[in-house]
């Protein structure tokens, strides 16, 4: 099986303008298409590609390109800046171009039966676009800034690249759909994907609940339901839900914890610090395994926190071969995680350049 | 939208994960078929809190906004003659989207191989905590759970402090699964559609929430120690909130080339002055004026600012930084939208969430090809 994309032509054309959640978008979209068999270009050169050069910097490469460039390959610009005619030069025009807004006016010329995916900040219409803006930003503008950590400190992003890359994901479903629709001897459709939009989308809780009035929760840190709290070795996550209630109380074993009060969970929120207090005081007596163990023992949603070298060696990621390494000479082989999807028993490693791969399933264990 | 015209989904996905995603497919054009029985419900139904007087109480607001775009079907699977007839309508289907516990569609005797003997083409999307195989397939979790064990919060919280999760109201790897379990779903149309017949799509939501880090795996192993950085980010050279005069939070980016410019407007001593210095300046910058000022100072220096919003200031700012996202369904009622949007077919919302079985009698006539008098028989027995 050579990936259900196989023969699915793609290019990333991001403008030299492009800001760099856009660029890194497109090319988590281009990185789950190659995955899946498609043949992705980046269109450009890779010395000129910001992504190479944002830390933590690998060799001559960075950790962000090494991950997200699986299995493409770069087609430069020739020096006449026609971006058309260096994707004609690779053959038939592309099936789908990946692009931003300045970008797609150098595509006028190239085939309407090429969709077009671009992305863009905000809205086409919005006045923000003509400000600067980051993924930081406009996480800011959506809300999602405004939900991580403690209420007299600054809040907090999330880690990594989390909104590029959502918007990467939803860039890489308008265009498959797109594929979907698309007609002989038709035009193709143009997918618009915005950064603020699928900021919005992802909390729509929240925004959907202040249009009714409701009350928001902020960055309620120690006072939040939900939060981490320590353990013997580290620190795992309290989540529960109502049902979950009674069997974390009667594990804790606290007596505090049989108050009456604590029986109704808007009492339980009202005072959560209280109640993570007396569980983090018993928790520490256990390490995160003694934990997770305890999780799946009695169905509770505890979540110890593993750090990214730590996962490699999971049983669960072992077992479903989830992380490969890649050659990287002279030093160790680098961590690769495969495309979080197993597909008829075919998992999806990382490829290399030009060459998607696919492998079977491991057996599952008994 | 027609890209899915044809697709028929039998939706037995619940809460957000497998109901978002079931609505997504929804909003391509796919016929989606909302399953539920009366003895169990999607238990988004019953999340009461939070909602506005006057909602149904079978159809609370997060319910409606999840399922809209979706005809509601009523069949017991925990009667053998309710089993049956979903193995009609599987028949006539196109796509099962499921995210029960694991184990669960085994014991109904529904799992991909008898969906498969009755639809060789069928495609089952399967989404689950840990994925189908492994010795953890039965974890519980929900969004934050994930968070935790597939080594984002790792690199969430303050700089050198305790790891955080997004927590109840985002539950983000809950929210993103949607996106890309039915893009996964879509792509398996398109291969159908060219041949390739049906699939098992098995997504684990921790492989998805630990590929959304995938450079903090590849950087680690490389003996970068990701961890906590706070808002700082490569490559920028500074990356923070800062509150101003008024107490509303400021978020900057300031790029690497912007030093002497972000210098000279916040009266640094000199370009060369230390990062840390420059910072301390900024933040007394932007605490001597009010919040917009700030944001208003900066851009015109084109440099990226801007408040931090609440979620009411996110909703006052619908049309103007924002248009997709949120839609108002027929009836009026704030829905979820769309994460990306089309030119020339774009995306409706036609169809309110049904109440549980609101299509049961025609969806049975029409896709399971039952009879009036088979229906009759199934609601005598309890099954629809």
């Amino acid at each position: 099986m050579s990936g259900p994309l196989h023969g699915i032509r793609i290019a990333e054309y991001p403008s030299a303008a492009c800001p760099l959640p856009l660029r890194l978008a497109m090319s988590f979209a281009g990185r789950i298409a190659a995955g899946l068999g498609a043949s992705v270009v980046k269109l450009g050169s890779r010395d000129d590609d910001p992504v190479q050069a944002v830390g933590p910097r690998i060799g001559s490469s960075s950790a962000l390109s090494i991950f997200l460039d699986q299995g493409k390959a770069y087609q430069a610009v020739g020096p006449d800046r026609n971006a058309v005619s260096a994707l004609m030069a690779l053959g038939p025009a592309p099936d789908i171009v990946l692009c931003d807004a300045q970008a797609l006016i150098q595509l006028q010329s190239l085939a309407q039966t090429s969709i077009r995916t671009v992305l863009s900040m905000f809205p086409v219409t919005s006045e923000a676009n003509a400000c600067a803006a980051t993924e930081f930003t406009v996480m800011a503008l959506s809300g999602l800034l405004d939900l991580v950590g403690d209420p007299d400190r600054e809040p907090l992003r999330m880690g990594g690249h989390q909104l590029a890359y959502a918007c990467g994901l939803a860039a890489y479903s308008g265009s498959v759909a797109a594929l979907c629709a698309r007609q002989p001897g038709s035009a193709a459709e143009v997918v618009r994907v915005t950064l603020a939009d699928v900021a919005v989308w992802l909390n729509w809780k929240v925004v959907a609940m202040a249009s009714w009035s409701a009350a928001g929760r902020a960055r309620l840190g120690r006072d939040a339901e939900w939060q981490v709290v320590r353990c013997a070795d580290g620190w795992i996550a309290l989540v529960f839900l109502e049902a979950d209630w009674p069997v974390l109380r009667d594990f804790v074993n606290d007596p505090r914890l049989s108050e009456v009060r604590f029986n109704d969970r808007a009492e339980r929120r009202r005072d959560a610090r209280t109640v993570a207090s007396i569980v983090e005081g018993v928790f520490l007596r256990y390490t995160r395994q003694e934990l997770k163990a305890l999780a799946l023992a009695k169905r509770l949603p505890l979540g110890p926190v593993w750090s990214p070298i730590e996962l490699e060696d999971d049983p669960q990621n072992r077992a479903r071969s989830f992380f490969s390494r890649q050659p990287n000479a002279p030093q160790a082989p680098l961590l690769m995680p495969r495309l979080p999807v197993i597909w008829n028993g075919q998992t999806f490693p990382a490829a290399s350049a030009g060459a998607p791969a696919s492998s079977p399933a491991p057996e599952p264990r008994a | 939208m027609n890209a899915l015209a044809g697709c028929r989904v039998l939706d037995l996905g619940i809460i957000t994960a497998g109901a978002a995603t079931a609505a997504c497919l929804a909003d391509f054009g796919a016929e989606v078929i909302k399953i539920e029985s009366a003895s169990y419900r999607d238990p988004f139904r019953r999340w009461l809190s939070d909602k506005p007087a006057g909602a149904a109480d079978d159809l609370p607001p997060f319910f409606k906004a999840t399922n809209r775009n979706k005809l509601g079907l009523s069949l017991d699977l925990k009667q053998a003659l309710g089993r049956a007839t979903f193995l009609r309508l599987v028949a006539n289907s196109d796509v099962v989207v499921e995210n029960f516990r694991r184990g669960v569609m085994q014991k109904l005797g529904l799992d991909y191989t008898a969906l498969k003997a009755v639809n060789p083409n069928i495609i089952l999307a399967s989404i689950s905590s840990q994925g189908e195989t492994g010795p953890d397939a039965l974890y519980v979790s929900y969004g934050s759970t994930l968070e935790a064990v597939a080594g984002l919060a790792w690199t969430t919280g303050y700089a050198g402090d305790v790891p955080a999760i997004t927590g109840v109201d985002l539950n983000y790897p809950d929210q993103v699964v949607g996106l890309f379990a039915s893009s996964m779903v879509v792509t398996a149309w398109h291969a159908r559609q060219n041949g390739q017949g049906g699939a098992h799509l098995d997504m684990s939501q921790r492989e998805l929430t630990s590929f959304l880090s995938g450079e903090a795996f590849v950087a680690a192993s490389d003996g970068a120690a990701p961890g906590r950085e706070g808002n700082a980010q490569a490559p920028y050279l500074i990356q923070a909130c800062f509150p101003a005069q008024d107490g509303t939070w400021v978020a900057v980016t300031v790029e690497a080339g912007q030093r002497v410019a972000l210098a000279q407007m916040v009266d640094a001593r000199a370009p060369a002055v230390a990062v840390a210095a420059l910072e301390a300046a900024l933040r007394d910058w932007v605490a001597s004026r009010p919040a917009g000022a700030a944001v208003e100072g900066l851009l015109a220096h084109d440099i990226a600012a801007a408040t931090v919003l609440s979620g009411a200031q996110v909703w006052q700012q619908r049309g103007r930084v924002w248009d997709q996202a949120l839609q108002t369904s027929p009836q009026g009622a704030v829905v979820k939208g769309f994460p990306q949007q089309f030119e020339r077919k774009p995306m409706t919302i036609s169809l309110e969430a049904p109440s549980v079985g609101a299509d049961s009698d025609e969806v049975l006539r029409r896709v399971g090809r039952l009879t009036q008098e088979e229906i009759e028989a199934l609601r005598e027995q309890g099954v629809i």
